[in-house]
């Protein structure tokens, strides 16, 4: 008997292990299609908004490595552009100033890309004046330090990972450290601000936002779903496809060819996030999708009772004629 | 006993429910498809680009005549290809003149705001000496970057060739496809019953005259390096083939019997095809670039003309009779296949196959009148794309996007481009006399 239980206690062990690592590995098992495969991170960061889509600090410089042509006209390289990213100075662990709760570090700099990726563009406004009555949030907002230093940073477009946005802040902030008129201290500030903002956020716990995560429509009232679905034919797709400008004969005469982005549509209409989910293989169709959207930003207000709204939009000229 | 039994059923329940929330899990995740919307036709056709005028960079008020034809002929280039619509500078929120626009000093929002998708933006700086200094600039407004910038040095006279040179690179980055601006076109004009070859620039300014003969000539023909030319001439009574070195002129006269016309080389060597009739009736035949005969190409009793090398070089479109009236056939020249392409219209002449590979542009006749007519190398249905007028001799653009044909719409024959989808038609030229036959050269590099 004892033995027995002791036999059975083994095997169910065992399988208990074998069942954990099964599941475990279809869990964590490189998905196929990355866009269909998105649980719902922990932290969003899309719930501090700033209204003003532009800003003035100027992005990095694609290097375009200037062909020289020879022969009477003389083709000189490129003039030196002022604001190449230079590689960031280490920093060593920052306390935040005073009244801030949270301890916040600075990034290693061997982790700071050179760009940011290119469907994403964390911004930085150094305008201060529209700001702080104006900032979205729906996370309770606490005190920020210093009203003397202006606080101007905000994230426009988002990423699903804390981290990519950090580390594209920081990118950007060194593109912005270039400036001569820039004061670094400011910028340097604005950085930690901008983390402790992105820390708050992530303690305040998303359930609180509803049981919506997103993705599956499955799981709106009918009438949300109603609604969405006006809202999608309608203001949406008006919106967007007035602002896309593409020639058919730039696709070759290609019928076939489709761009797919993932479009994260905030409460207000403000666009949180464009990612490509498929490339065409066509860059002028694939930049005039973008610029579509980006174009229609912020777009008509999403019906109420919705934080936000993701939907792939497909672009393909239908072809000649 | 009944405390093991009792955490057997226990540790049996948490398994169980880890398990199917695993499988919840999962397929919650998978069945998580976002929702889709699709575009297929965009509202605006032309990619909305800036051009302000150049930059000074004398504060000589003398100068300020070269920075505008500066960024008017850009502007004029661009708009040529049928992509762009260049945005009105009056609406611009920029003084070019104003530190604004360099590099470091742009205010993106100043061109996204006028809806602007590029922005160009250049110098001038003019030495003593009539050299200049020309500094050209992309960007792409709504992602805030660089695209390509060059600075060209050369004198005074050379600003269009400075420009057409940025064009190209303007082109060539966003498309990926080299621009046509160095390109050329030959056409035949027709002056008091004399036919002439006359050489113009792709926008069909600088019309210079080829050839000097008291007789007609017909039919030009590029190779595909840009370096020699083939025609027709009757100099001599009858017409016969030239083969001429574009710049230094000497070359070759073919002159069998009956007559050798239409030809068209071969792409990537110098080799062409013609028709000639020496032996009865016109058949196309493979010739060298110094006029050997290398092989027939086709053999049959109807008349066979006007070949049309596919960008392969391993197809000709051309001419038969041979089903009573003239149509297109595609023969394979490898595997001697033979396929006749149009079977609409009465008429269908003057094949030109497309440098994409992908079709073939011809002159069918349509209620009694020639029009330009596009259709699939591999068959199918044809498109029309001129409506008014007689139309006829198309030939495309080395970027394939553009035709040049002739036109009678507006009463003489005249010389027109359009897009390959028959839209933005225009008349390119307007000498005294006739102009016809227009035929586009390969995309100059330099130039």
């Amino acid at each position: 008997m004892e033995r027995e239980e002791r036999t059975l206690l083994l095997t169910f062990g065992v399988s208990l292990l074998c069942h954990a690592i099964f599941f475990g590995l279809m869990l964590f098992w490189p998905s196929q299609s990355p866009a269909r495969f998105k649980a719902p991170s922990a932290i969003h960061v899309d719930m501090v908004s700033l209204p003003a889509p532009i800003n003035d600090v100027q992005t990095a410089i694609e290097p375009e490595s200037a062909a020289t042509d020879p022969v009477p006209v003389e083709a000189a390289p490129q003039p030196p552009k002022p604001d190449e990213i230079k590689p960031l100075i280490p920093e060593p662990e920052i306390k935040i100033p005073e009244k801030t709760e949270p301890e916040v570090k600075i990034e290693e700099p061997e982790k700071i890309p050179d760009k940011p990726p290119k469907h994403i563009q964390a911004k930085v406004k150094p305008k201060p004046d529209k700001l702080p009555n104006k900032i979205v949030s729906l996370t309770p907002k606490k005190k920020t330090p210093k009203p003397k230093l202006k606080p101007k940073t905000a994230l426009k477009q988002k990423t699903q990972k804390s981290s990519n946005v950090i580390k594209q802040a920081i990118a950007k902030l060194e593109t912005s450290k270039k400036k001569a008129s820039y004061d670094p201290v400011k910028a340097k500030l604005d950085g930690l601000r901008k983390k402790l903002g992105k820390i708050k956020n992530t303690d305040t716990p998303k359930r609180s936002e509803g049981t919506y995560s997103g993705q599956s429509r499955g799981k709106f009232s009918l009438a949300l779903a109603g609604k969405l679905n006006i809202y999608k034919y309608g203001p949406l797709r008006d919106s967007i496809v007035q602002n896309w400008a593409f020639n058919p004969g730039l696709a070759g005469g290609g019928t076939d060819l489709e761009v797919q982005l993932l479009v994260k549509i905030m409460a207000n209409g403000k666009i949180g996030s464009i990612e490509y989910v498929k490339r065409s293989g066509n860059a002028m169709l694939d930049e005039s999708a973008y610029r579509a959207i980006k174009k229609s930003d912020p777009l008509p207000r999403l019906p109420k009772g919705l934080p936000y709204y993701e939907i792939v939009m497909g672009f393909g000229p239908s072809g000649l004629n | 006993m009944n405390l093991k039994s009792r955490f057997f059923k226990f540790m049996f329940k948490t398994t169980l429910n880890t398990a199917v929330s695993f499988f919840l899990l999962i397929s919650a995740a998978q069945s998580a498809e976002y929702d889709y919307l699709k575009f297929t036709n965009p509202f605006i056709k032309k990619i909305p680009i800036a051009v302000p005028d150049l930059r000074n960079m004398n504060a000589d008020p003398a100068v300020n005549e070269l920075t505008r034809r500066g960024a008017d002929r850009l502007s004029s280039n661009l708009a040529f290809t049928g992509f762009f619509k260049l945005l009105d500078r009056s609406a611009f929120l920029t003084d070019p003149q104003k530190n604004e626009l360099i590099p470091s000093n742009i205010k993106f929002k100043n061109w996204t705001a006028i809806r602007a998708e590029y922005l160009v933006t250049g110098s001038i700086k003019v030495f003593e000496g009539d050299m200049i200094e020309v500094e050209f600039r992309l960007y792409d407004t709504f992602r805030e970057n660089l695209k390509v910038g060059k600075r060209y040095k050369g004198w005074k006279n050379d600003l269009d060739r400075m420009v057409r040179r940025f064009s190209n690179e303007i082109v060539f980055n966003l498309t990926g496809i080299k621009g046509i601006f160095n390109s050329k076109i030959a056409f035949i004009s027709k002056k008091s019953k004399k036919k002439d070859i006359y050489i113009c620039d792709f926008d069909g300014s600088n019309a210079q005259r080829y050839t000097k003969t008291q007789s007609i000539t017909l039919s030009p023909a590029w190779s595909s390096d840009g370096q020699w030319i083939a025609y027709t001439s009757y100099v001599r009574g009858k017409p016969d083939l030239y083969i001429r070195n574009i710049i230094q002129k000497h070359g070759v006269v073919i002159r069998k019997k009956g007559s050798n016309i239409t030809p068209d080389w071969v792409p990537g060597r110098f080799e062409l095809a013609a028709s000639l009739s020496f032996s009865g009736d016109p058949e196309i035949y493979l010739l060298t670039g110094k006029g050997k005969v290398v092989k027939r190409l086709t053999n049959n009793r109807g008349i066979d003309i006007s070949p049309s090398w596919s960008p392969d070089g391993k197809k000709i479109a051309f001419v038969s009779k041979r089903s009573g009236t003239p149509q297109l056939h595609i023969k394979n020249i490898s595997s001697g296949g033979l396929q006749r392409l149009t079977f609409v219209g009465k008429q269908n002449t003057q094949p030109c196959w497309s440098p994409k590979g992908d079709r073939i542009a011809y002159s069918g006749m349509l209620k009694g009148l020639n029009q330009i007519l596009v259709i699939s190398s591999k068959g199918g249905d044809p498109v029309q794309l001129t409506f008014e007028g007689d139309n006829e001799s198309p030939s495309w653009s080395p970027d394939g996007n553009l035709i040049v044909f002739s036109s009678t719409r507006e009463g003489v024959s005249r010389i027109y481009v359009m897009t390959a989808i028959g839209t933005d038609q225009r008349r390119l030229i307007a000498l005294p006399g006739q102009q016809s036959e227009p035929s586009w050269s390969p995309a100059f590099s330099n130039n």
